[in-house]
């Protein structure tokens, strides 16, 4: 890849990826004043649960995409850093399954599994970068 | 390969926008903790000038 569309690549994802993110949190205000104020019931309620997945998965491709256009150094340590964060996530959540038929635990939401995701790759990424550079 | 760029006057980062990487790219196969693919040790030894064989030893570390 040429050297000059580096930093617009970065730039690119990070526009994107913002205005996933702007979208999703638009969408998701949207969704649950539309069911709270009871406008939505049954299966409409339930689709309009899922649009803020919509926005969700741009932030993903944008996501994608960029891990394309990085260099192959910056590729390995992300793709590392994927597998640390599935590791990590994964691992967790089958020991909190074996905790919780054994023990009395709180209930913990699915709904975040995602973003234990996003921040273990970014923890995993940093912890890498620091590793090799150290 | 460090060598080779000190001998150019070339930072890292100048480097990498010659072979198309980042900084901590060149930096990694300088320090031994990246083995360039074959694309991109063929585009090192382009940027010097060089043969592939005369910027990386295929018996030991990164030259």
């Amino acid at each position: 890849m040429p050297a000059d569309r580096k930093p617009s690549a970065n730039r690119r994802y990070v526009i994107h990826f913002g205005v996933a993110m702007l979208a999703y949190m638009l969408v998701l205000f949207g969704s649950i004043t539309a069911i709270n104020n009871g406008e939505l019931s049954g299966w409409s309620a339930g689709l309009a649960s899922l649009t803020p997945l919509i926005p969700a998965f741009y932030a993903l491709r944008a996501f994608i995409v960029r891990i394309r256009e990085m260099d192959e150094y910056q590729r390995r340590i992300a793709t590392e850093a994927i597998l640390w964060a599935a590791g990590i996530v994964g691992f967790a959540s089958f020991g909190y399954g074996f905790l919780a038929g054994a023990v009395e635990v709180p209930e913990i939401s699915l709904i975040w599994v995602l973003p234990a995701l996003g921040g273990s790759f970014g923890v995993a990424q940093c912890y890498l970068y620091w590793r090799e550079n150290r | 390969m460090r060598v080779l760029r000190a001998e150019r006057r070339w930072s890292q980062a100048e480097l990498g926008e010659r072979v198309g990487v980042s900084r901590q790219a060149i930096n990694a196969v300088e320090t031994g903790k990246h083995d360039p693919s074959l694309t991109l040790a063929f585009a090192l030894a382009h940027a010097f000038e060089l043969k592939i064989e005369d910027v990386f030893d295929p018996h030991g570390a990164p030259d």
